[in-house]
C-alpha cells in the first residue's frame, strides 16, 4: 500500500518536472509569437491579453528594414549552397562508403575537422580574398563561406546514410549488367532519397541560420535575415515587436523543415556517432 | 551457356589469403556447389567468377573468354544473393525486367512476355505489382530466381539463397530449385555452408576449407569416400568418429590398447581411424574386441544416439529406436572395416592401401 | 571506367570544395598571422614578423587573457550543466507514451532556431522593465527584481549562460534519449532482479553504457561552446566592457572592427590548439563506432 502511494508521488513528481522544463523550452518561444502581433505599446508591458495586429509584418517589409530583400537573399543563399553542396557532397560520400581509397582516412579526418575550426579563423581571408576579388556583400561570396561550413556536415551525413543501404542491392545490379553510374542513379539515388533530403533540409537550416559569415563580409546589398535582426536596433533602444515580428520570419519556416527530418534530426547532428 | 574456369586464382587482402592458389573446371550446364564453413573462400570465389572481386593472381573464363579485365555486366552471369538483393523501390515486375531493360538485350516490346515467363516459372504472376517489402521471404527468394532466368546468361552465381529462410521454406524452395535447374540446363555455381544443400542439389561438390578446395567430387564420393580429416569431419551428422590410436600388424588399436578392426594398411605408430555413427553396431559385452560404456543415450524419435566412452575418447554412434540404454552400461562394439577410413594424424590425407 | 579511376573523380568535387572553402583559408590564416598585417594598409599583408604576434598576446595583452577566461568558464559551465540538465531531462522522457513523445517533438523546435535569435530573444526575456524572465526571478528572488541584468558583469555572464544551455538542451536531450534507449532492457532487468535499486541501476548499469555517448556528447558540446559568438554578439555584444567577451568576439573584434588581422589571426589559430585535441578525441570515437 504504501508504496504504491510512494509510486504515484514520484509519478506525479516527474510528470511536474516534464512540465516545467517543457514550459521554460516553449514559453520564450510563444512569448515571441505574442509579441509579434502586439502593439508597440502592448509589448512594454507583461500583458497576456492584448488586440493582435498585423501591423508589424507590414512595418517589417516596409521602408527602411525591407525585411523582404533578407528574405530574399537568405532564401537565394540557402537554396544554392544546397544544390551544390548535396549532389557533390552525395558522389563523394558513395564514394568513400562503398570503396576502399587510398587516403580515405585521412580524407575523412580532415573533413570532419574542418567543421569544428572555428569560424573566425577562416573567415578573415575571406574576407581579404573578397575585398580584393569584389565579393564582399554579394550572394555568391555568402553561397562560398556556406560551403565551408555544410560540406563536411553533408559528406558525413549522407555517408551514415548510404552506409545504411545494403550493398547486395547494388551488386545485382552491377551482375545485372548496370554500370557503376547507373548504379548510382538506378539504385543508390532512389534508395538514399529519404536520407539526401534529410542532408539537404539539414544543411538548409544551417546556411539560413548562418550569422558570422554574413555579419563579416555584408553589409547592405546581400544582408540575410539573421543579420537583419540588428536593424531593429534603434536609438531609443530595441524596438522588441518589430525584432519578435522578424524573428517568426526567420525560425517559423525552420521550425517546418525541422518537423519534417523530426525523425533524423539527432543521427543527422552527431553524423554517425550516436546511433 | 558456358563452362567456367579459374586458373590458379588467388585472392589477398594485405595478408589475409581468402583463396589460395586454386584451379576448378567447371562444365557446360553443371551445377557445382561450393560448400564450406564460413571464411573458407567459397563466397569469394563466386565473386570472382561474377566479377565482384578481382582476384589478386590467376585468371577466371568464361566459355572462351577470358573475363579479368571485363566488368560484371559484361560477364554475362546472373547471380543470386543471400540477402536478396532486390531492389526496394521497384515492384516485382521492375525488379525482373531491370536486367533486359538495362541490357537491351531484349526488345522493348516482348519485355512483359518475358517477365510473365519468368514469374510463371516462380509461381509468381499474381504479385507482379506489389513491392518487395510488401512480400514473404520465400517470395522474395522467388522474384531473387526469376530475375536470374529473365535472361538466358552463360552461368547462374548463387550464394547462399536459402540461408535467410526457415527450416521448412528451405525444404520447399530446395525443390524448387532441383526442378529448376533441370529445366534451364545452365551452369551454376552454388555456395552454402548446408551439406544438405549440397548433397541435394549438386552434380559435383568443391569442399572447401582455408581457401582451397580439399575435395571436388559427386555427392557419393564426398560422403563414402572422403579424401581427408577435413572433408570426413565436415560432412554428416553427427560428424564422423576420428578415434586416435595406431596401427599394428594390419589392427587398428586405440591409445587405451583395444583393437578397433583389422586394416589392410601396413604398421603405423599414429593413425586416425574415421568411423560414421551409423556403420558401428552395438553388440553383447565380450562377443568383440572393444568394450565400450554408455556416456549419454538420447532418442532423437528416429534412433537413438549414444555417446560412448571408449578409453580416453568419446564417439558417438546411431542404434535402432527400440534399443534401451541406460548410463554406464558397458557394451561391446564391432566396426566393418570395409566402412572405416584411416588418415595420416599430422597432415588430415586419407591412407589408402 | 573501372571503379578504380571512378572512385577517385568521384570524390574529388567534394575534396577541391573543402580544400578551397576550409582548408586553404585555415593555412592563409596562419600565414597572416606571421605578419604585422594591418587591414587599413596597402598590399596586405605586410610586415613579417614571425610568432610577434603570439608572443604579444599571451604576454602583453590582459584583454587576450580575459577572453581564454571568460570563453573557458563560459564552456565549463556550458557544458556541465547542459550534460548534466539533458540527462536528467532524457530519464525523465525515455519511458516513452504519447505524453513523453510530444514533449520530444516540442524538443526540436529550440534546435532550429538560429543562435543570433536566441540571443536577441534572451535579451526580451531578460529585459529588466517587461522581460518575462526577469519577472519570473524576480519573483523568486526578490532582489533580482527590476535589476539591469546586462549591465552587471557577472549577471551579464549568467545570462549568455543561460541563453546557451537553453538553445543546446533540447539537442542533448535528444541524443541521449537516443543513447539511453540502446541500452538493452535485458540488462536493467537483470540488475533489478539481482537485487538494484533504481539509483544503483543508473549508476552500475546505465552509466558505464552511456559512456561512449556521453563522451561523443561532451566533445561536441565542449567544441561548439569554445567557439560562440552568435548568441553573445546580439545578446551583449561582449560587454558590459569585456565581461561577455569570448575568443571568437575578441577575435572578430581586433580583425575586423580595429583591422589587425594579423593579430586576429595569431589569436584564431591559438584557439584551433584545443579543437585539435577535442577533434582528435572525437575522431576516434567516431571510427572506433565504424569499425563495429
Amino acid at each position: 500500500m504504501r508504496t504504491a502511494t510512494r509510486r504515484k508521488f514520484w509519478r506525479t513528481v516527474q510528470t511536474l518536472i516534464i512540465v516545467i522544463a517543457a514550459a521554460v523550452m516553449i514559453v520564450p518561444i510563444v512569448w515571441i509569437f505574442m509579441a509579434a502581433f502586439k502593439s508597440h505599446v502592448d509589448v512594454y508591458q507583461l500583458k497576456l491579453l492584448f488586440k493582435p495586429t498585423l501591423a508589424n509584418f507590414a512595418a517589417v517589409f516596409a521602408e527602411p528594414y525591407k525585411l523582404g530583400d533578407k528574405l530574399i537573399n537568405s532564401t537565394i543563399v540557402a537554396t544554392v549552397t544546397v544544390v551544390i553542396a548535396i549532389p557533390v557532397a552525395t558522389l563523394a560520400s558513395y564514394s568513400f562508403s562503398r570503396f576502399r581509397l587510398r587516403g580515405e582516412t585521412t580524407m575523412l579526418v580532415m573533413i570532419l575537422a574542418t567543421q569544428f575550426v572555428p569560424a573566425v579563423v577562416i573567415v578573415l581571408p575571406f574576407f581579404v580574398m573578397f575585398r580584393d576579388v569584389g565579393l564582399l556583400d554579394t550572394r555568391t561570396g555568402l553561397v562560398l563561406v556556406n560551403l565551408a561550413i555544410v560540406m563536411p556536415f553533408a559528406i558525413w551525413m549522407i555517408k551514415g546514410f548510404i552506409d545504411g543501404i545494403p550493398i547486395d542491392t547494388e551488386e545485382a545490379a552491377l551482375v545485372d549488367g548496370s554500370t557503376r553510374m547507373q548504379v548510382i542513379r538506378n539504385i543508390v539515388l532512389p534508395m538514399a532519397a529519404p536520407g539526401l533530403i534529410t542532408s539537404g533540409i539539414f544543411c538548409f537550416i544551417i546556411a539560413w541560420n548562418e550569422f558570422l559569415f554574413a555579419l563579416i563580409i555584408t553589409n547592405k546589398d546581400a544582408v540575410t535575415l539573421p543579420i537583419g535582426l540588428a536593424l531593429f536596433k534603434a536609438e531609443e533602444g530595441d524596438l522588441w515587436n518589430l525584432l519578435s515580428a522578424a524573428g517568426i520570419i526567420i525560425m517559423l519556416p525552420m521550425f517546418v523543415l525541422a518537423l519534417i527530418i523530426r525523425k533524423h534530426f539527432v543521427q543527422g547532428m552527431t553524423m554517425g556517432a550516436v546511433r | 551457356m558456358a563452362s567456367i574456369r579459374l586458373k590458379n586464382i588467388t585472392k589477398r587482402w594485405g595478408d589475409f589469403v581468402a583463396v589460395d592458389n586454386q584451379s576448378l573446371d567447371i562444365e557446360d550446364q553443371e551445377f557445382l556447389v561450393l560448400l564450406g564453413p564460413s571464411g573458407c573462400g567459397k563466397t569469394t570465389t563466386m565473386r570472382m567468377i561474377a566479377g565482384l572481386e578481382e582476384p589478386t593472381e590467376g585468371e577466371v573464363w568464361i566459355g572462351d573468354r577470358m573475363v579479368n579485365d571485363e566488368l560484371p555486366k559484361d560477364r554475362d552471369v546472373a547471380m543470386v544473393f543471400q540477402n536478396y538483393g532486390l531492389y526496394p523501390h521497384m515492384s516485382v515486375f521492375d525488379n525482373i525486367a531491370y536486367p533486359l531493360k538495362i541490357r537491351k538485350s531484349a526488345p522493348k516490346a516482348r519485355i512483359p512476355e518475358l517477365v510473365r515467363k519468368a514469374a510463371d516459372r516462380v509461381e509468381l504472376l499474381q504479385f507482379l505489382e506489389r513491392r518487395p517489402r510488401e512480400l514473404s521471404g520465400g517470395q522474395r527468394q522467388r522474384v531473387a530466381l526469376a530475375r536470374a532466368i529473365v535472361r538466358e546468361p552463360q552461368a547462374f552465381l548463387m550464394d547462399e539463397p536459402l540461408s535467410n529462410l526457415d527450416a521448412k521454406l528451405r525444404v520447399t524452395m530446395r525443390a524448387e530449385l532441383k526442378h529448376l535447374s533441370h529445366e534451364l540446363q545452365i551452369t551454376t555455381v552454388y555456395v552454402t555452408h548446408d551439406q544438405i544443400e549440397a548433397m541435394t542439389l549438386a552434380d559435383r561438390i568443391g569442399v572447401m576449407n582455408d581457401g582451397r578446395i580439399r575435395q571436388l567430387g559427386t555427392p557419393d564420393e564426398i560422403y563414402n569416400d572422403p579424401a581427408n580429416i577435413f572433408v570426413a569431419d565436415f560432412i554428416g551428422s553427427p560428424s564422423m568418429n576420428l578415434i586416435q590410436g595406431a596401427v599394428d600388424r594390419n589392427c587398428f588399436v586405440t591409445a587405451g590398447g583395444q583393437q578397433l578392426t583389422e586394416t589392410p594398411a601396413s604398421d603405423l605408430d599414429r593413425a586416425v581411424l574415421g568411423v560414421r555413427a551409423e556403420d558401428i553396431a552395438v553388440v553383447r559385452l565380450g562377443s568383440t574386441d572393444v568394450d565400450a560404456r554408455v556416456y549419454a543415450a538420447e532418442n532423437t524419435g528416429e534412433n537413438v544416439v549414444l555417446t560412448l566412452q571408449l578409453g580416453e575418447q568419446r564417439i558417438t554412434c546411431k542404434e535402432d529406436r527400440y534399443l534401451k540404454f541406460s548410463i554406464n552400461e558397458r557394451i561391446g562394439l564391432r566396426f566393418d572395416s570395409s566402412k572405416t577410413y584411416l588418415f595420416e594424424p599430422d597432415s588430415g590425407a586419407r591412407i589408402r592401401q | 571506367m573501372r571503379d578504380n579511376t571512378l572512385k577517385y573523380l568521384l570524390v574529388m568535387p567534394a575534396v577541391v570544395i573543402v580544400f578551397a572553402t576550409a582548408i586553404w583559408p585555415l593555412i592563409q590564416s596562419f600565414r597572416y598571422s606571421l605578419f604585422q598585417g594591418r587591414l587599413t594598409r596597402p598590399g596586405f599583408p605586410q610586415g613579417y614578423i614571425g610568432f610577434e604576434n603570439y608572443t604579444w598576446a599571451v604576454s602583453q595583452e590582459p584583454a587576450f587573457w580575459n577572453s581564454v577566461i571568460v570563453t573557458g568558464v563560459y564552456t565549463l559551465l556550458t557544458v556541465a550543466l547542459t550534460v548534466l540538465l539533458s540527462l536528467g531531462l532524457a530519464l525523465l522522457l525515455v519511458p516513452g507514451g504519447r505524453f513523453r513523445m510530444s514533449i520530444q517533438t516540442i524538443l526540436i523546435l529550440p534546435f532550429a532556431m538560429s543562435p543570433a535569435l536566441i540571443g536577441v530573444s534572451f535579451r526580451f526575456m531578460f529585459n529588466p522593465e517587461f522581460g518575462l524572465f526577469d519577472a519570473f526571478f524576480g519573483l523568486l528572488i526578490p532582489p533580482l527584481a527590476d535589476i539591469s541584468w546586462l549591465s552587471d558583469p557577472i549577471l551579464a555572464f549568467a545570462v549568455c549562460v543561460m541563453a546557451d544551455v537553453w538553445g543546446w538542451i533540447p539537442f542533448l536531450t535528444l541524443v541521449l534519449i537516443g543513447g539511453l534507449a540502446a541500452v538493452p532492457s535485458e540488462t536493467i532487468e537483470a540488475a533489478q532482479v539481482d537485487g538494484a535499486g533504481g539509483w544503483q541501476v543508473f549508476r552500475d548499469i546505465t552509466l558505464p553504457q552511456l559512456a561512449p555517448v556521453l563522451a561523443v556528447v561532451i566533445i561536441l558540446k565542449s567544441i561548439f561552446s569554445l567557439k560562440t559568438f552568435d548568441q553573445v554578439y546580439m545578446l551583449t555584444n561582449g560587454g558590459p566592457g569585456t565581461a561577455t567577451q569570448t575568443l571568437s568576439h575578441y577575435v572578430y573584434f581586433n580583425g575586423l572592427k580595429y583591422g589587425q588581422l594579423g593579430y586576429a589571426a595569431s589569436v584564431a589559430w591559438l584557439m584551433v590548439i584545443p579543437m585539435i585535441f577535442l577533434t582528435y578525441a572525437y575522431a576516434k570515437l567516431v571510427f572506433r563506432k565504424a569499425q563495429q
